[in-house]
């Protein structure tokens, strides 16, 4: 036990003690991220409360429902940088230590990330309602204390899909593309899920019931918010009862499983009776993007946390188009009544898709992802712009192609003019080779070449982490600037990216070539 | 080959190196030693053109590597301490991305990855994941990439860790092969003994500069090993 506390202390202290100058901090960086977090959270859960009817408690249910569903999906995605293919594991298991212990920690660091990505939706939107509906200090003092429980159940859920992922899929040839695929599937499930819930839950009086009755298909959503509100001692206990067990059984039950899978992993695969095939000759820009290529689908924590946008794009499309909905048919309705809207509602669309595709920001960390692999691309003769390209093009290809199809289709469905796929086309070309250009940039700036997961790289460094909140912030703000203003506007924004491209393109050429020359 | 004029590299305002100079001529092996962290490594990265540094000149083939890297970098080949590849690739997918940059043919990337591949006894292997294959199979996945596209300069540091005295014996041997082709070898070493019996000239670096530099020959004129030269350097002030 004490040797599986001291596990997790380094682990943690690997994890949040990082600082980009190599000097020990006082306080973790990360700290400054979770404070400014809560207190944006506060007020989006005070905007939110705002608009919702808080003496049915759709609030609470809410938050819940969708605390579960993001542990759910981060989960699943998370157990496989976490739980599985660690680069400490040979020296971890070369210790003195036992196995359980090994994983035990493990799963305590992936709990923790989990407890960190719930934390920020539900506790400020319980603390919120609690102020408004005027509860009592117990009622805050449930709030936190059911908190503790409440994200277990759905982590081990998701773990155990997580290990099921791992397990079929490790040391196979093409088991990285079967992981995506069976994680894109169930990702889709969720969302199908997500959107029925919010059908069923319909609007009006009656919602907060209602999304309590969908709540009874995730336990502990449902203990969490009835104990909380009603203080029913009955969901407290199941709660917590139900909580601690299953993840204690968990951890007894799949340690081993989980340590004799990560050995699979690490193994990678094997060909029996090699034979040399000819190959196709291709250009060097060929080679690096086939490169670039194979390395964000063989990575399967970069193709998730990049593909969510253009996953969710894809699908909302594809409701939209083939399933009828009151929505669809008001939208075209009134295209028919106003003709005058129409190019509204186009540009509305273009914008939208544009702004879902900010999120797919591959060269991001793309840079930093070379790691101690950097030496090839700097030593091979490839002229640096011609790295650069590679990278771009193929953060492109990602963005363009299923956002050029949601285009099309949405243009079928509500038979938009000529104009809409023209302006569209270029509206998503300039956008996205703003955001591809971007990432790369920041990335050269914000280098994390030393990492032990790649993980780290992805989801916990400062160039992601910027890769993802300005596109974000700009998307929102573009948002907001084009419904406040007119119709010019959209040509106003599609100049901005034209510009703005070029900028980039100057300053990568200046800046950013000399700063890839620097790296070591 | 590849001469190097009074070489300055800082990190953070540390000057490391301290105006080196050095010229591996054509159809030579020379030989780089020195203390860990004496700046070998370094040396050897700005020589190949990965990091950048403060003053000198380096020529490769008379050319200057900053005002023409990649010429100077398609006639070099680079091998590190440590060959960290593309671990998610196979071996095999490695060394055609290393050819089409090179701009091999499908003709000549074939028989010279079966050749070197079946030499170093790898070949069977060069179908699994890179991340699947021990280090020294890394190093001889490594050493295909660098010998395949025929270098007029190999650059190698450490080259000798991790392989097995069949491939080491038979590197040894290839390096003696591409200087006889006109070729030159510049590599970095722990292992005095292979230095002194491979190698055409050396030199040994002490904190960030080079202390001795001549022809084996010259080098170990008075009788002694270079083992005994090299530990009798360590009262050599740098």
């Amino acid at each position: 036990m004490k040797r599986m506390f001291i596990l997790t202390r380094t682990q943690l202290l690997n994890l949040f003690f990082q600082s980009r100058s190599g000097k020990k901090s006082k306080i973790p960086p990360i700290a400054i991220s979770c404070l400014v977090m809560f207190g944006l959270s506060l007020y989006y859960s005070w905007l939110f409360a705002d608009m919702m009817e808080t003496e049915t408690n759709v609030v609470p249910y809410m938050v819940s429902i969708l605390g579960t569903v993001i542990i759910f999906m981060s989960g699943v995605s998370g157990a496989q940088g976490m739980l599985f293919g660690f680069k400490d594991y040979d020296s971890l298991m070369s210790l003195p230590v036992t196995e359980r212990d090994i994983v035990t920690s493990k799963i305590i660091v992936y709990s923790i990330m989990q407890y960190l990505y719930s934390f920020f939706l539900v506790i400020p939107a319980m603390l919120i309602h609690g102020y408004r509906i005027g509860g009592d200090v117990f009622y805050y003092i449930r709030a936190i204390l059911c908190f503790l429980p409440f994200p277990l159940l759905p982590m081990v859920l998701s773990a155990l899909i997580g290990i099921a992922f791992q397990k079929l899929t490790a040391g196979k040839r093409y088991g990285k593309l079967l992981q995506n695929g069976m994680t894109i599937a169930f990702f889709i499930l969720v969302y199908y899920f997500s959107f029925s819930m919010g059908s069923a839950a319909g609007s009006g009086e009656g919602k907060g019931l209602r999304l309590g009755g969908l709540a009874s298909f995730l336990p502990s959503a449902k203990w969490y918010v009835e104990g909380v509100i009603n203080g029913g001692l009955m969901n407290i206990l199941l709660l917590f009862g139900v909580g601690i067990a299953v993840y204690i059984l968990f951890i007894l039950i799949y340690s081993r499983t989980i340590i004799r899978v990560n050995a699979q992993t690490m193994q990678g695969y094997h060909v029996a009776n090699f034979r040399l095939k000819k190959a196709k000759r291709t250009s060097s820009l060929g080679a690096l993007m086939r490169q670039e290529w194979q390395r964000y689908f063989n990575n399967f924590t970069y193709f998730m946390n990049t593909s969510v946008g253009m996953i969710i794009l894809m699908v909302m499309s594809v409701y939209v188009i083939f399933i009828d909905n009151p929505i669809k048919d008001m939208i075209i309705q009134l295209m028919a009544e106003q003709g005058d809207v129409v190019a509204r509602i186009w540009q509305t669309f273009i914008l939208v898709i544009a702004c879902v595709g900010s999120m797919t920001c591959t060269t991001g960390v793309s840079i930093s992802l070379e790691g101690k692999s950097l030496w090839i691309l700097k030593s091979i003769p490839a002229d640096v712009k011609e790295i650069f390209l590679a990278k771009i093009l193929i953060n492109l290809m990602l963005i363009m192609v299923p956002s050029t199809l949601s285009l099309i289709g949405l243009g079928i469905a509500f038979h938009l003019p000529l104009l809409y796929y023209l302006s569209g086309i270029l509206m998503l070309a300039v956008s996205a080779l703003f955001i591809s250009m971007l990432g790369l940039l920041i990335n050269l700036r914000f280098p994390k070449l030393e990492f032990d997961r790649e993980v780290v790289v992805i989801k916990q460094s400062l160039s992601a982490f910027l890769s993802i909140m300005i596109p974000m912030f700009l998307a929102i703000g573009i948002m907001v600037l084009f419904f406040m203003t007119g119709m010019n506007t959209f040509y106003w924004i599609l100049a901005f990216f034209v510009a703005a491209d070029l900028i980039l393109v100057f300053l990568l050429l200046k800046y950013g070539t000399e700063r890839f020359r620097k790296l070591a | 080959m590849l001469q190097i004029e009074n070489l300055v590299k800082s990190f953070d305002n540390k000057e490391i190196l301290h105006g080196i100079s050095l010229n591996v001529n054509d159809g030579e092996i020379f030989g780089f030693i020195g203390h860990n962290g004496a700046g070998k490594t370094t040396t050897i990265r700005c020589a190949v053109g990965i990091i950048p540094f403060e003053s000198g000149k380096i020529h490769i083939d008379g050319k200057n590597i900053l005002e023409d890297p990649i010429w100077c970098k398609s006639v070099t080949a680079f091998l590190p301490d440590n060959p960290d590849l593309y671990e998610n690739l196979t071996g095999i997918q490695y060394l055609n991305f290393i050819a089409d940059i090179f701009e091999m043919s499908p003709d000549t990337r074939m028989d010279k990855i079966t050749a070197i591949g079946r030499e170093l006894e790898i070949y069977d292997s060069l179908g699994d994941q890179i991340k699947s294959l021990s280090h020294g199979m890394k190093q001889k996945v490594a050493l295909i990439s660098a010998f395949m596209h025929d270098p007029r300069l190999l650059v190698l540091d450490e080259p000798f860790v991790g392989l097995d005295p069949k491939a080491s014996f038979i590197m040894k041997n290839k390096l003696r092969e591409l200087c006889d082709h006109g070729g030159s070898v510049f590599f970095s070493s722990h292992v005095l003994e292979v230095v002194q019996n491979l190698c055409d000239e050396i030199a040994i670096i002490k904190q960030g500069s080079i202390i001795m530099n001549g022809k084996t020959d010259e080098i170990l004129r008075s009788g002694e090993s270079l083992e005994q030269i090299f530990l009798d350097t360590e009262n050599i002030a740098s």
